[in-house]
């Protein structure tokens, strides 16, 4: 009994001091993006039309005439000719590090630069110029990905660095936020989207455009409020008013003297009537989910999506009566996969439902939506359909189909992105 | 501290080999395989502080040795349910005696969701497992013994945290982060060989 004491003791006594050693070891592996910068007047000299590049990270998406302009998130602009849609054609790119707002009316491009708005005179897309820069238009993007934008140098690219340190084990140490603000570019952008025409010599924008004209304005929204730009100058925008909304706004979108506005938890209907000015008119509240809207004169169609961004439990088409546009009401819920963006021409409804793909309906009935064609084996985005064309942004590229005949919608091309 | 652990290591081996011969050649002998069933609970110890594990060993034992597969419960830092093969050897040839004792395997994770990320999305995927240590057999009779052990454990585990960034451009940019952890304790258990 004595040895058995003995041994047990001696277990004990091992633990007792191995306990001191036997330390955890953690590790915490991530990626970084660490600044490249140039001083402002270096990346001012360089907003111009230079050499195509490649889409990598498509955004907003804006087309006039026969021209497309495809932001690049966070670096600029591509200008894509599109006269024969079956063979679009690259032919400049325009360095505006911090873009991802775009903007198009005659021959001016209005767009943003991080903090600033600038105005571009497009009238040769081969050598587009600044007219004018609206120094701190925008000052809620002064912070990008926890870099503070500088009056004199401006962050026009990031390196990448994948790193594994260290951490102590304790599970506050390392957590996301701490270093998210190092990562990747992000934050804000959007594709485009819809607008079957624009009545106002603007070009066509997207449901998830954050810009828009309608005729001598220039509105955009931030994340709680709507700016509003006099052009009636095109070349020399005056800022005239902001106007708070609320938060969580996503989209903006232009209907005859109304702007329907998307937010997290539902549409606001803005009256221009008094255009330097807009007014609230009505609101449409739904459950917390992205939202692009697009608007005729009976109806808006909103798309509400869930995600881990977005929220919500919600993927659904809803129909919203707006012949009254102080008390708009919910006419018809389609219920779709993961809905983004729409576009609808007459009454054919383009929704791009992600993984799902492209979903054509004939609109005519809005109790009945049919579907006349699913193009499938594509993740979308947005769509703009105009012209018999509609110009798809998907994971993989930029598609275009003819849709001239509804019952044979080809597809006439595509722009792959760089992997 | 390695030479402290052979040295301890050392003395059990040697204070029950003198235990051995004092006891004379009492111990009962095996003569074929048979059925063996080890359940035990006990403490895990470590930097992360003390948490509850338990586990059962089901396998054969022939004479001195006994070869099984264990599952458990594993609680300390996440809740995981080590899987493993486990392989023990008596010292001695008597009823009471020192043993060893290895397992080696795989920590499947059971994360709770206290221990996932707040902000994000985790995912567990499961590591490396292992268990060695020392221990001491008490016999009840009729196969049946009161077990003590004491011994080094290592489980491994990886979390990536998958966070959305917000954004309105599709596909929103993802993030991800990796998070190794290997945790070392110290293993008590006591526990019952049936």
């Amino acid at each position: 009994m004595k040895n058995i004491v003995t041994n047990c003791l001696l277990i004990f006594g091992a633990t007792v001091l191995l306990t001191s050693c036997m330390k955890d070891k953690c590790t915490r592996t991530y990626t970084w993006y660490e600044p490249v910068y140039k001083t402002s007047a270096e990346v001012r000299a360089n907003i111009r039309s230079n050499q195509p590049r490649l889409v990598e990270r498509p955004g907003k998406l804006s087309i006039l005439g026969k021209y497309i302009f495809l932001n690049e998130v966070d670096r600029g602009i591509h200008i894509i000719d599109n006269t024969n849609p079956a063979s679009p054609k690259n032919v400049a790119f325009i360095d505006i590090p911090g873009n991802v707002d775009v903007a198009v009316k005659g021959n001016t491009l209005y767009a943003d630069a991080y903090t600033d708005l600038v105005t571009l005179d497009i009238t040769n897309p081969l050598q587009v110029s600044v007219k004018k820069f609206v120094d701190d238009a925008f000052p809620y993007r002064r912070y990008s990905n926890g870099f503070v934008a500088d009056t004199s140098k401006i962050i026009v690219d990031w390196v990448r660095k994948d790193t594994t340190v260290t951490i102590d084990c304790d599970r506050e140490e390392g957590w996301f936020l701490g270093n998210c603000s190092r990562c990747a570019f992000s934050l804000e952008a959007a594709s485009g989207g819809v607008k079957s025409s624009s009545p106002y010599g603007a070009g066509i924008s997207g449901s998830m455009a954050r810009f828009t004209i309608m005729n001598n304005y220039l509105y955009t929204v931030t994340d709680s409020k709507l700016n509003v730009f006099d052009i009636s100058a095109v070349n020399d925008p005056q800022f005239i008013n902001k106007v708070d909304i609320g938060w969580n706004i996503e989209t903006i979108y232009p209907f005859k003297d109304r702007l329907f506005i998307g937010s997290n938890t539902g549409m606001f209907i803005f009256s221009t009537t008094n255009p330097g000015s807009p007014n609230m008119v009505s609101q449409f509240a739904h459950a917390r989910t992205c939202d692009p809207v697009i608007a005729e004169d009976k109806y808006a169609f909103v798309t509400l999506r869930s995600g881990t961004t977005c929220q919500g439990f919600t993927n659904q088409l809803d129909i919203l009566n707006i012949e009254n546009l102080s008390s708009p009401f919910l006419v018809k819920t389609y219920q779709l996969t993961n809905p983004h963006g729409l576009s609808k021409d007459g009454n054919t409804l383009f929704i791009c439902d992600g993984k799902d793909g492209l979903k054509i309906y004939n609109a005519e009935n809005i109790n009945d939506l049919r579907l006349i064609k699913q193009v499938t084996n594509l993740e979308t985005y947005d769509v703009i359909a105009f012209n018999d064309v509609a110009l798809v942004v998907a994971k993989d590229g930029l598609y275009q189909f003819s849709y001239s005949n509804l019952n044979d919608i080809k597809l006439l091309s595509r722009i792959g992105y760089k992997q | 501290m390695k030479k402290l652990l052979q040295a301890l290591v050392l003395c059990v081996c040697v204070s029950s080999i003198a235990n051995a011969q004092q006891s004379g050649n009492s111990a009962k002998k095996d003569c074929g395989c048979s059925f063996s069933s080890i359940n035990q609970a006990g403490l895990l110890e470590g930097s992360s502080g003390s948490a509850f594990q338990f586990q059962t060993i089901n396998g054969m034992r022939y004479q001195k040795w006994f070869v099984g597969l264990g599952v458990g419960l594993d609680k300390y830092r996440f809740r995981t349910v080590p899987v493993f093969f486990d392989i023990r050897r008596d010292l001695l040839n008597k009823l009471n005696t020192p043993f060893l004792y290895g397992d080696i395997g795989a920590s499947i994770p059971w994360v709770e969701d206290k221990d996932k990320t707040f902000w994000g999305r985790s995912e567990f995927d499961r590591g490396l497992f292992y268990d060695a240590g020392i221990g001491y057999k008490l016999n009840l009779g009729k196969g049946r013994a009161v077990l003590f052990s004491g011994g080094v454990s290592l489980k491994k585990i990886r979390e990536t945290r998958h966070f959305d960034v917000a954004c309105i451009t599709f596909p929103c940019p993802g993030q991800s982060e990796r998070y190794d952890f290997s945790l070392r304790r110290f293993s008590l258990k006591a526990g019952l060989q049936l």
